[in-house]
């Protein structure tokens, strides 16, 4: 059975090897898979100059990484490659879950209309890193080079050096800043010497990729117990090309190398499909799976992102969503710091906020593996109690745990974010987008007429979104002028229902269903500052410079900002 | 009910069953409790219930479900 390989991607000699002198470089990533792709091309949108560095020739082997969550759509469109994601993935919502021969609840995702992206779409990694490639070779910054591994890891005085191996000879480079992305084996990690921490299950699963012709509904589905694989759990999830991709639990103590073999995986998933369902078996893989993490993701000018980072087990689809997250969280920051906007303690609040993200995604999909995977005679028996009182009685389905799906983490309450002030809360109104959240998207038009979508507007700088009924609620223009100048950057954004009447001088979106207002729990004159990662840094009922001016300062974490001062205080 | 009914009914369900067939029907019944009682009531229910574990063992809660650390050599 061979596995689907892409076409081999280019490897050039590098300058370093051709008797020239090597440069130094603003940004390397190491390691080129969805998370360094997306760092990469997400550093060459901010213009840095950024070298990507991988050690192998082609795109990943094998479906890996497929459920693409919605926040991981919104960056990845921000980023330029969710429509060729979108047309090309299968999009799903809806879930079943089955005992034994009941299903015993489902779920939907997404239940609302007026979103841009879909709840979940599974696409093939394969697919997601050829179109990130395409993508990365767009930008005139990013240079991507392969069959180059990364050999040694230096910390220099003011920033960081690696020592690259090709099939011409070895160079040295040396950066401002390096990512590690290079996966969950992380060999940048074992250089630096850090302990990763955790759990590691004994459980194993096989997976596969099956072509074939199938009803089964676009829906996710997962068994405990099924007939087909009895004692043990199976997943199926849809991909693209008719690709189905299947998940068996095989349990501890078995041999990955013959569970591969196809001898042993046809007869599996004959059981599961029967006799009369023709396949093809494109790709296996056994794997066991960890929860654990690097106690810090920052060291020195070396960054943690993604798997290299932090390991989750696969339910719930936290592991590359959550690595994509991580670098939409990293580079616009990377981005200010280059630019002297920032210090460099800013870096730091990305091990912050994203070592929670990590924290909460080790704790979710730990939860999920402890019930599909129990661990001892005790927690088998819960597991098995929990399905059996959810087969008889509803109350008891949310103990089912067969995954909780992805969603952003909650920035809430750390250092960048500036906490709602006393009279944000106008009482009967939707609560909006708390601060730390990441942003609502929302039908629109441009002013022009044109369909557009909130969030394609928010773009990758701070901008500060603006409500208003009438133009009388629009901020002072000198005060909108001022705050613009900030070396942050800062744009300003209206939303405004339908009518005419609107100055030229303040960009506006016209919210003609009335959802933008909603979601962002608006009255007249709400404003929110919203960071490059679309994430609320703060927000206000009523534009107040001095308080905006402070969220600002705060958001990117420049240096002189009085904590006596408090959340909305300012200078 | 008199405690000595309540004892009673409690272990009478037990009457016959092997060790696999015991836990699982402790599983259900603390589970259908625990679905009754506020959460105060079932934190104090575990930590008094947990006196009898001797420590060092694993931890309660999220976070704390962590098993033995492991390190990469």
């Amino acid at each position: 059975m061979a596995t689907a390989r892409r076409a081999t991607l280019p490897y050039y000699t590098p300058p370093e090897l051709r008797g020239e002198p090597g440069r130094r470089r603003q940004v390397v990533v190491v390691g080129g898979g969805p998370v360094g792709l997306a760092a990469a091309i997400d550093a060459g949108i901010h213009g840095l100059d950024v070298l990507l560095l991988d050690e192998d020739d082609a795109v990943a082997a094998g479906s890996r990484a497929i459920c693409w969550s919605k926040r991981s759509l919104e960056v990845l469109d921000r980023l330029g490659v969710a429509g060729r994601m979108t047309a090309k993935g299968v999009t799903w919502r809806q879930g079943r879950v089955f005992h034994r021969e009941r299903e015993i609840y489902s779920f939907d995702l997404l239940p609302e209309e007026g979103h841009k992206m879909p709840a979940f779409i599974n696409l093939q990694q394969y697919y997601v890193e050829e179109f990130l490639i395409d993508r990365a070779n767009e930008l005139p910054t990013v240079e991507l080079r392969w069959r180059s591994r990364v050999m040694g890891l230096r910390q220099e005085p003011d920033g960081a050096s690696v020592e690259v191996e090709t099939p011409e000879g070895t160079y040295r480079l040396v950066a401002d800043w390096v990512l590690a992305c290079d996966g969950a084996r992380s060999p940048m990690r074992k250089m630096l010497g850090l302990g990763f921490e955790g759990r590691v299950f004994e459980d194993r699963f096989l997976i596969a990729d099956v072509r074939m012709k199938a009803d089964f509904p676009t829906e996710r589905w997962f068994w405990f117990d099924p007939p087909f694989h009895p004692g043990r759990s199976a997943l199926l999830h849809r991909q693209a090309d008719d690709v189905w991709r299947i998940d068996l639990q095989l349990g501890p103590g078995v041999d990955p190398e013959d569970e591969r073999r196809p001898e042993r995986v046809v007869p599996r998933l004959r059981a599961m499909l029967g006799e009369r369902t023709e396949f093809d078996l494109e790709w296996v893989s056994v794997y066991t799976f960890q929860c654990r993490r690097l106690a810090r993701f920052r060291h020195g000018r070396v960054v943690f992102v993604g798997d290299s980072a932090h390991q989750v087990s696969p339910f719930g689809a936290r592991g590359g969503n959550g690595g994509i997250q991580d670098a939409d969280n990293l580079v616009w920051k990377l981005a200010a710091v280059l630019r002297g906007r920032a210090s460099e303690d800013l870096i730091e609040t990305y091990d912050e906020e994203r070592g929670r993200a990590a924290d909460e995604n080790i704790a979710q999909s730990g939860r999920s593996t402890d019930f599909i995977a129990p661990q001892g005679p005790a927690a088998e028996a819960f597991r098995d109690a929990a399905l059996g009182l959810a087969a008889e009685d509803p109350a008891f389905r949310r103990f089912v745990n067969s995954g909780r799906l992805s969603t952003p983490a909650s920035l809430a309450g750390l250092s960048l974010q500036t906490p709602d002030a006393e009279g944000w809360d106008a009482g009967g109104l939707e609560a909006g987008v708390g601060p730390g959240a990441a942003c609502a998207d929302a039908p629109a038009s441009s002013h022009g007429g044109g369909a557009a979508w909130l969030l394609d507007e928010l773009g990758h700088d701070f901008v500060l979104l603006v409500f208003a009924d009438d133009p009388e609620d629009l901020p002072d223009r000198a005060a909108l002028r001022r705050l613009s100048t900030h070396p942050a950057g800062l744009r300003v954004l209206a939303v405004a229902p339908p009518g005419g009447g609107w100055p030229e001088d303040v960009a506006l979106l016209v919210d003609g269903t009335g959802l933008a207002r909603r979601r962002y729990g608006a009255l007249p004159g709400t404003t929110y500052l919203i960071r490059p990662d679309q994430h609320v840094a703060g927000r206000w009922r009523r534009f107040e410079e001095g308080a905006i001016r402070g969220a600002l300062d705060r958001a990117c974490g420049r240096p002189g900002l009085d904590p006596a001062e408090g959340p909305h205080g300012a200078g | 009910m008199a405690p000595d009914e309540r004892y009673q009914a409690i272990v009478a369900m037990y009457r016959g069953l092997d060790e696999r067939e015991s836990l699982l029907l402790s599983a259900r019944l603390v589970l259908l409790l625990a679905e009754r009682v506020d959460a105060a009531t079932l934190a104090d229910a575990i930590a008094r219930a947990s006196a009898c574990i001797a420590p060092a063992g694993g931890g309660t809660g999220d976070a704390g479900s962590a098993g033995p650390a492991v390190r990469t050599p």
